[in-house]
């Protein structure tokens, strides 16, 4: 009867465990890491399309086979997209030459630069292709988000930022209308309509239902235990299982998970703010940003405010990669956090010595 | 010698790991909930 909750404990366990080992790295283990797991993810994604490997449930091919156990290479992304866009903006870029007349010379100094620089973007994109069509937009988005949130934190100008957003924006717009799965389209443009008797049986199920269960809970809810959507909603403890929290525990316990949700991601990004060092700061503000959209698209498409995507409730939700890979990316950002005091602590001891040299030559 | 640096005993966020804790726990408790409705009535 309880065989998928205690597996979700046996992976909570597992959680811990990468959690408190990952948040023991060096930092320089983490630079050092950070492109072997990036390509080993884009490995994996890849290998959710071989049929060998890969292992298709309701006709997505988002999961690995490994000895009976399924693997969402793409949940792992999310922190080793965090890392690789992090070492890769921590470097000093390759400059641009003067312009020159001479071609080959143009080459050398205009053109190598540029690609050298562009390269990365180029395999990040690729991700968010493969991952896109899985099918999962909900992930390909999130992973974006985190990639994101490490360029929020770098030294990119704001404007840059808000251009290359713009697009990211419009090619993200241009994928859900080409009609690549029409069932998106259909999501989005039904939204509106979403209390039609009729697209409320069908693609209008769940944000109806959702929306309805969250508006029963009233202020205090209807009792721990009373929820009735999580017997009628398919993605009960995954996607939609703040609507259960909030039917039975209202509007009160809605607010207490938002603000723990809240002070989760602030803490982050409150800590990124006091780190002076790139790498260190881009990791830890990233995983603030990115916890803190993630939160926030699934609490407003559990309220219907936006159409129904796959993105899971950080912590809440089912799914032991998903999990795992939440412990690994906040391992990560206190791996980078602790690397700050060890910063300081140095920096502590070096200004001791030096007071102590200055006094004896002031009185030598 | 770095003396009075000891790395292994830089601290870590500790608030940070309580309310991922909390968090963890509350949602263990949700998902029985949401996915074992008779589990708690």
């Amino acid at each position: 009867m309880f065989k998928d909750w205690i597996k979700h404990l046996g992976f909570v366990v597992g959680a811990v465990v990468v959690y408190f080992l990952v948040a023991r790295l060096p930092v320089e283990t983490l630079q050092k890491l950070a492109k072997p797991a990036f390509y080993l993810c884009l490995l994996g994604l890849i290998l959710v399309f071989v049929p060998p490997f890969g292992v298709k449930i309701n006709d997505a091919n988002r999961w690995i086979g490994f000895y009976g156990q399924t693997i969402q290479p793409a949940e792992f992304m999310k922190a080793a997209i965090i890392l690789f866009l992090a070492v890769v903006l921590s470097r000093t870029p390759m400059k641009y030459g003067a312009k020159s007349k001479d071609l080959i010379s143009n080459l050398d100094n205009r053109v190598v630069p540029l690609l050298v620089r562009a390269w990365p973007y180029f395999i990040v994109c690729i991700v968010l292709v493969l991952i896109e069509r899985e099918p999962d937009l909900g992930t390909a988005l999130m992973v974006g988000a985190a990639g994101f949130g490490v360029l929020l934190f770098s030294h990119v100008p704001l404007k840059k930022l808000i251009l290359w957003s713009g697009v990211a924006v419009l090619i993200v717009g241009v994928v859900i209308v080409s009609g690549f799965e029409r069932y998106r389209f259909e999501r989005l443009i039904n939204h509106g309509a979403r209390w039609d008797p009729v697209i409320a049986k069908d693609i209008g199920f769940q944000p109806t239902h959702s929306e309805l269960a969250m508006a029963t809970g009233g202020t205090t809810g209807v009792g721990v235990g009373q929820g009735r959507s999580k017997h009628i909603m398919p993605a009960a403890t995954t996607d939609f299982i703040y609507t259960t929290a909030v039917e039975e525990l209202g509007y009160l316990g809605s607010v207490t998970i938002i603000l723990l949700l809240a002070a989760i991601s602030l803490r982050l990004i409150l800590q990124a703010g006091t780190i002076d060092d790139p790498f260190r700061r881009m990791i830890v503000g990233a995983v603030g940003w990115w916890l803190g959209v993630q939160s926030v698209l699934n609490m407003l498409m559990a309220g219907a405010a936006l159409p129904t995507v796959g993105i899971p409730l950080p912590f809440f939700s089912y799914g032991g990669s998903s999990l795992l890979a939440l412990a690994a990316t906040l391992g990560i950002a206190q791996a980078a956090i602790r690397g700050r005091f060890a910063q300081e602590e140095r920096r502590a001891v070096t200004r001791h010595r030096r007071g102590n040299r200055r006094t004896r030559l002031s009185r030598a | 010698m770095d003396r009075g640096v000891n790395k292994d005993v830089r601290p870590m966020d500790r608030t940070l790991t309580i309310l991922i804790g909390v968090a963890t726990l509350l949602g263990c408790i949700f998902i029985l909930d949401a996915g074992y409705p008779q589990a708690i009535v």
